[in-house]
Parts: C-alpha cells; sequence; structure tokens
C-alpha cells in the first residue's frame, strides 16, 4: 500500500491535518520492503521485525526506531556486560558464590600483594630473639642457650720451655682464663711438640685450676714423647678460673718443645654446662 | 727466697746452644747455690698455691733492669719453682715476656748481687 505517496500534499509534507485514511503506513515484512525506487523521508514499517524506516535515498533505508517487543536487552547486537556504563559498586552482584572468590583462582594473590595487614596479624620474624636469655620465650631446658652451653678459651706458645726446677713453674704460655655462667664440666686439652728430660729422671706437668692439681702426668728419661694431657674437671661452679700448665722435673733439665708450622704449645679449655 | 730474672739471648735458646741446664751448671760454677739442691720441695711465687706439698717461703723478685716489666707487674699467681728455668714470666695484663730466672736463698743475697753481672752473662749464653 503506498497511499500516502499517491495523495502526498504539494508540499511534500505530510501535516498533521492531513493524516486520515488516504495517508497510511506502508507496511509489510521486513524482507519485503522496497530496495529502489524510493522517495526520501518515506516510511515503512515492516510487521516481523518491528522496525520503522525511513528512506534516506531512492535505494537506502535507515532504521528510525524498533517496537519494545524487539528493542529488549536478548534482541539487542550490543549487549554485552562490559558494554554496560554508570554502574555503581553496589548495583553489582557480590561474587559469593565460592569458587568465584578462591584465592587460588586469583592472578594476583602474592602475600606481598595483600594490605591492611597490620603487625598483629603478621608472624615476626623473631624467631631466635625470642629464645635467647631474656627473650620472651627464652629456653631454660638442657639446651639451654641463654648464654652459650659451651665456652672456650686458650692459650698458646710458639717458644719452647726449660727448666732444672723441682716444684712447679709456669709454663710459658700455657694459661687461659676462662669465666664459667653456670656449673660446667671442663675439659681441659693440653698438648706441646714433646717432652723430655736431659737424664735420667722424671719430667712431670700438670694442669691446674687456680693453682690447685687437676690432673698430673709423669715421663721418663730422655725419650721425647708426646705431651699431650686431657681430663674433665667435672661440676666446676661458676666464677672465674684460670687453668694453666706447670711443669717440673725429678733432676736433669725438663724441656717443653715447639716447632715451626703447628708444632706449638696449646691449653684449651671448653665448658659444657652441666 | 730470691728469684732473679735475667733477659734471655732468644736465637741461642731456639738453636738450643742455651737452655735452662745450660745455665744452671754455668750459675753453679759461680760457686752459687740453687734452692732447689737445698730445698727440694720449695716453691718461690708471689701467692703460695701448693702449701700443702711445699715450704712457705717469702717473695723476693729481682727483675733485670733491661727487662719490660717490674717485679709487681708479674701475674701474682705465677709460680718460678725453684731450679733454673728458661721460658717468659706472665705479666698481670696477660702479657708473656720472654726471660730467663734462677732461685737462691735471700741469705745468700749480696753473694749473688755480687755476681749479677756473671749471671746475666749467662742467661745471655755469654
Amino acid at each position: 500500500m503506498v497511499k500516502h505517496q499517491a495523495t502526498k500534499s504539494p508540499s511534500d509534507q505530510l501535516l498533521a491535518t492531513e493524516w486520515n485514511a488516504e495517508h497510511l503506513l506502508t507496511e509489510g515484512l521486513d524482507a519485503s520492503k522496497p530496495s529502489s525506487g524510493l522517495v526520501a523521508r518515506q516510511l515503512y514499517w515492516a510487521t516481523d521485525t518491528k522496525i520503522l524506516y525511513k528512506a534516506t535515498s531512492a535505494t537506502t533505508w535507515e532504521e528510525l526506531l524498533r517496537g519494545e517487543a524487539v528493542s529488549r536487552l536478548a534482541q539487542l547486537s550490543e549487549k554485552s556486560h562490559a558494554n554496560l556504563t554508570n554502574v555503581t559498586a553496589s548495583q553489582h552482584h557480590t561474587k559469593t558464590v565460592a569458587g568465584d572468590i578462591n584465592l587460588a583462582d586469583l592472578a594476583e594473590k602474592a602475600h606481598g600483594s595483600l594490605t591492611g595487614v597490620s603487625s598483629d596479624q603478621h608472624h615476626t620474624e623473631d624467631h631466635a630473639s625470642r629464645h635467647v636469655d631474656g627473650g620472651a620465650d627464652e629456653i631454660t631446658s638442657k639446651l639451654d642457650f641463654r648464654t652459650m652451653n659451651i665456652l672456650y678459651s686458650r692459650g698458646i706458645s710458639t717458644s719452647g720451655f726449660s727448666t732444672t726446677s723441682t716444684t712447679p713453674v709456669d709454663v710459658t704460655g700455657l694459661s687461659t682464663d676462662i669465666t664459667l655462667p653456670f656449673t660446667s664440666h671442663v675439659l681441659v686439652l693440653v698438648q706441646f711438640k714433646w717432652i723430655y728430660n736431659n737424664g735420667s729422671y722424671d719430667t712431670y706437668e700438670a694442669i691446674c685450676r687456680d693453682g690447685a692439681y687437676v690432673r698430673r702426668v709423669a715421663f721418663n728419661g730422655t725419650q721425647k714423647a708426646n705431651s699431650i694431657i686431657e681430663v674433665v674437671d667435672p661440676n666446676v661452679a661458676a666464677g672465674s678460673y684460670t687453668y694453666k700448665l706447670v711443669g717440673y722435673v725429678s733432676g736433669g733439665t725438663g724441656y717443653w718443645d715447639t716447632g715451626a708450622t703447628g708444632f706449638y704449645g696449646e691449653i684449651s679449655v671448653i665448658a659444657f654446662k652441666d | 727466697m730470691a728469684v732473679y730474672i735475667f733477659p734471655l739471648d732468644e736465637t741461642k735458646v731456639q738453636a738450643k746452644t742455651l737452655d735452662a741446664g745450660i745455665a744452671e751448671v754455668a750459675v753453679k760454677a759461680l760457686d752459687l747455690a740453687i734452692i732447689k739442691d737445698m730445698k727440694p720441695t720449695y716453691r718461690e711465687t708471689a701467692k703460695k698455691v701448693f702449701e700443702d706439698e711445699v715450704e712457705k717461703g717469702s717473695s723476693m723478685i729481682i727483675v733485670d733492669s733491661s727487662l719490660s716489666f717490674k717485679a709487681d707487674d708479674i701475674a701474682e699467681d705465677f709460680s718460678f719453682g725453684n731450679g733454673t728455668t728458661m721460658g717468659a714470666v706472665r705479666l698481670k695484663t696477660g702479657e708473656w715476656v720472654q726471660c730467663g730466672w734462677v732461685v737462691f736463698d735471700h741469705a745468700d743475697k749480696t753473694k749473688v748481687d755480687a755476681k749479677l753481672t756473671n749471671l746475666k752473662n749467662i742467661f745471655k749464653g755469654i
């Protein structure tokens, strides 16, 4: 039906007052709308797609509007969520479904990406400081690290020593002080390159703690011997002590020799907490 | 008792051409009596620590003026024994100073003092 075109006004404008039975809108299936011979501003109503077209040239149509039934979101070609604008945070659906918000599913899940974590919520890096003397969780068991379980001191000598004394003489370099913060078992080790006498006499050496013998040994004659002595001085009360080596002879001259490259005399004192 | 302390010729000590036994022979050659030969259990020390074993004695320590320390500098618990020794003495600071010493009866002090140069030479290996 092209009645409107047949009875158009002289000015080629359709006035409201002219709208009557003679001015019926051309309609039909969308696919059936004419594709040529159109007159500009000619209208066409597609009854199947509910679209109103206006001719813009002899061969082209322009969509003016479409009916509500075909303009719902589902019918729109542009209907993705990302195309929506002006949607506020409160208008979004919160992701509360398990699986939607698992940390493992997030691309950004490093600990360093977390914010707003207070010091109370963090694990403090204080393992060592908590267990030392005075720490919040100091260890007071046998594994007592409050002042160290094991203490060590030593004295060395790189020069030889000889004596004819028949009573104890301090052997050069072989003295060391140690302060025990607790009752301890003290291991004392002494060694020279060798010890000997120039005659058929005894040569003695002794480990002393504050002048008192802890261990004595004797060597006889001119045979050069390794002078090692070791002793455990048990249950030594807390305090400061001097451990030293003394030497003497029954006659002749006693020698405590050192040498180059490690052949030195040494007294080592190692204390273990009781 | 009297402890006389002298510097050593360290080179000769290292070469073992000088030791306590050699020095003692030389001291005796000066007609000086070393205390161990009279009192073999005597132990000279500024602080008596083995009194149950040795005779008590007074401490008279004479340090040769060429040495870098004085008698008062020596650690109180240092033991000199009763014979001739070549080694080092421990000072109160913990430092060891190489030297040699011989212990006499201090009743012989005048006699010993008269031969100080000879004694000093003995410990230098001269």
